[in-house]
């Protein structure tokens, strides 16, 4: 577009216009100054909230106690020794379960007591609907421990029979 | 070498204004406030309002720095923050009508310019609203007429009939200043 007169001495004059008006720059400085801590001040707090929040999660956290490893509700309601005891005995009857399925030989003693296993799984999954239908209390805690001792003695002797077939066995191939 | 040296010193004053140092944040203002407030004084014609939407314009400057991409200047990034402030502050300019206004004339007044830069501004100050604004961000702040229709939301025949129609206003309000002057 074709500049007229007017035009092209505003254009060679452009930064003057910038220099006619003055204003107190210190007192609107200090205005914006104030808004503007204001208004970062308003910004740390959504922060300070998210670090006390953190912090809180933190100390909840470390104030609670470690959840013991069985999977059911009943042994919370135990002292701390009970539940030691109880996580032992649960460890120990997972350990001699899985080595008695790595170890299983067919037999029908072993078949048998194999058996007897899965009715005794039949009974600890009836327990945990008890639970969830009843609530926990100490009477189902102690019923959960026995059912641990029992498993553990059972497994104990698959553990025992597998042994002595494996024995016999051996003594088999040695003879013939 | 000078403008490189320019932008190393205005990236560190941004660095150091987005830590919040106060040093940072006035020398930045010092820097840009006197023409910024001009620009305010042009757009509205009032000192009242520009000084309450250069405060609202700092302040939002500051907040959103961060966002400031080095592909426009810092000066000219300041200045579409005032723009757009003065624009919501003083709402849609109402445009009055064009009937008196020939805009096929563009034959010069002869007026010897020189000295004439206060009149010049202050005689833009008086203009009507809405052609003020487009005169303002047309001649002063280099915007295209397509630029101004999407600001102001009109249409881009009428940021030109209005800017045509201001200048010509201009004219006759300088040349009668001094006649009775003169």
């Amino acid at each position: 577009m074709r500049q007229d007169s007017f035009e092209k001495y505003i254009e060679e004059n452009r930064e003057r216009f910038d220099e006619i008006e003055n204003f107190d720059q210190d007192l609107l400085w200090e205005e914006i100054s104030e808004k503007n801590q204001t208004s970062a001040k308003n910004k740390i707090w959504p922060l300070l909230f998210l670090g006390f929040l953190l912090i809180s999660l933190i100390i909840f956290s470390l104030t609670q106690k470690p959840k013991p490893d069985v999977d059911f509700g009943p042994i919370a309601l135990l002292d701390e020794e009970a539940q030691r005891e109880t996580t032992k005995l649960y460890k120990q009857v997972q350990h001699k379960e899985a080595e008695a399925f790595n170890r299983k030989v067919a037999g029908p003693e072993i078949d048998e007591l194999f058996d007897e296993l899965k009715s005794m799984e039949a009974i600890e999954e009836l327990l945990k609907e008890n639970f969830k239908d009843v609530g926990t209390n100490e009477k189902l805690a102690s019923t959960l421990i026995q059912y641990y001792e029992s498993k553990s003695r059972l497994l104990e002797l698959i553990l025992f029979e597998i042994a002595k077939k494996e024995k016999n066995e051996k003594i088999e191939k040695k003879i013939f | 070498m000078i403008n490189q040296k320019q932008n190393i010193e205005t990236t560190e004053l941004i660095k150091q204004c987005l830590k919040n140092k106060p040093w940072a944040q006035r020398k930045l203002y010092d820097q840009y406030a006197q023409a910024m407030f001009n620009s305010l004084v042009r757009m509205s014609g009032n000192k009242e309002i520009a000084k309450d939407v250069l405060q609202e314009s700092f302040i939002k400057v500051f907040k959103n720095l961060g966002q400031f991409k080095s592909n426009s200047t810092l000066g000219a990034w300041i200045k579409k923050i005032c723009i757009n402030t003065m624009i919501t502050e003083l709402g849609k300019p109402k445009f009055q009508s064009l009937e008196e206004v020939d805009l096929l004339d563009e034959s010069e007044v002869k007026i010897d310019f020189t000295k004439e830069v206060e009149a010049i501004h202050h005689a833009i100050k008086e203009l009507p609203k809405g052609s003020r604004m487009v005169l303002n961000l047309f001649l002063l702040e280099g915007m295209s007429h397509e630029e101004i229709a999407q600001i102001l939301q009109i249409s881009v025949s009428t940021s030109k009939s209005q800017y045509h129609r201001a200048k010509k206003i201009l004219r006759e309000k300088l040349q009668t200043e001094r006649n009775e002057a003169g």
